[in-house]
């Protein structure tokens, strides 16, 4: 399918992933290309907040960041109104929901997500596309399986018709320009 | 999940630690203990660092053990999750594994070992909190430990 949109992704990395950002990319290209959806890394940086290496997501959710999350988002340096920001920390976890893998919890109109260290190769894939509007699915070969992204292993998960045009929709993704 | 026997498969519980579904796995209780053990004792970080979180939500005596391993794995996302297991526990099991984890020279570790040591306030334990309010150089870290030592002045 030819591109129609593109995502443009700006990273800061806090603790290297054990998937590499560049490696979790091409996996994510292997979900959103198919339905003309490319995706680009803008800009990369790193940066030394060793307090928030570790990061408290409370309950994961919009209405309710905690003062971990404030803190990180509050470290966007030149990325523009509506630029998605992907942090990568060692840990995403909070005392009620455990250790998890990621989290795209965010203010509004700056969508970001923390993705941990020890998350699984899709994990960019899956939190992107809660950026992008993407609700959790009980299917669990597809991207936004409520079960998560660790049983996919080498598996492309499934991206569905419906779920590419819902993210077609979103504020932070922009019609795909070849110039 | 369970077995006619009663009994749970490693890889029933692993499938539950895949997917996050931490509350079944505690519903599971003690008999998954050596298990949770196995699990740390190997050499998949990710499963590590689920299977102490649950160790920590069990909150059994045979808890301590499991998550005394993580707190000393060489991993150090492995010992964040010993010292989020602490969370859960009373304070009287959580004291051996805080007093470990308050002493990292780890910031991360340190702070998530502070806020378990809120809850778990042992005299020992508020000893080591004032230690690193003391001696702390991260503010933010000496404002936890600060609010810590405050909140269990008032219980």
């Amino acid at each position: 399918m030819a591109a129609t949109h593109q995502i443009d992704l700006h990273v800061k990395i806090l603790t290297l992933p054990s998937f590499t950002h560049q490696r979790m990319v091409r996996e994510m290209r292997k979900v959103y290309e198919p339905h003309g959806i490319l995706v680009d890394v803008v800009s990369l940086e790193t940066l030394q907040l060793p307090e928030l290496v570790d990061i408290n997501v409370g309950a994961c959710s919009r209405g309710a960041l905690t003062s971990d999350q404030f803190a990180l988002f509050g470290n966007r340096s030149s990325v523009p109104v509506g630029g998605i920001i992907i942090y990568f920390t060692r840990t995403v976890f909070s005392p009620g929901l455990g250790f998890i893998n990621a989290c795209a919890a965010h203010v509004d109109g700056a969508p970001s997500a923390v993705i941990a260290q020890l998350a699984s190769q899709w994990s960019l894939a899956h939190e992107v596309g809660h950026l992008l509007g993407l609700p959790h699915v009980n299917g669990t070969d597809q991207l936004m399986a409520s079960s998560g992204t660790e049983n996919f292993g080498d598996s492309i998960p499934i991206l569905t018709s419906s779920e590419a045009n819902r993210m077609r929709m979103s504020p932070f993704i922009k019609p795909f320009s070849s110039t | 999940m369970a077995k006619k026997s009663g009994k749970v498969s490693k890889q029933d519980l692993i499938a539950l630690l895949r997917t996050d579904n931490y509350s079944s796995a505690q519903r599971l209780g003690t008999q998954v203990m050596g298990t949770l053990k196995s699990i740390v004792q190997g050499n998949d970080a990710n499963l590590i660092a689920k299977a102490t979180y649950v160790a920590g939500l069990i909150n059994d005596d045979r808890s301590v053990d499991v998550i005394e391993l993580a707190a000393k794995s060489r991993t150090p996302a492995v010992r964040v999750a010993a010292a989020l297991a602490a969370t859960h526990l009373s304070a009287e099991r959580a004291e051996p594994i805080l007093m470990r984890l308050l002493k990292s020279k780890d910031v991360g570790i340190r702070k998530v070992a502070l806020n378990a040591a809120s809850g778990a306030m042992t005299e020992k334990v508020r000893l080591q909190v004032q230690q690193v309010h003391k001696l702390e150089s991260n503010q933010h870290l000496k404002s936890l430990a600060s609010t810590a030592l405050k909140a269990s002045a008032n219980r």
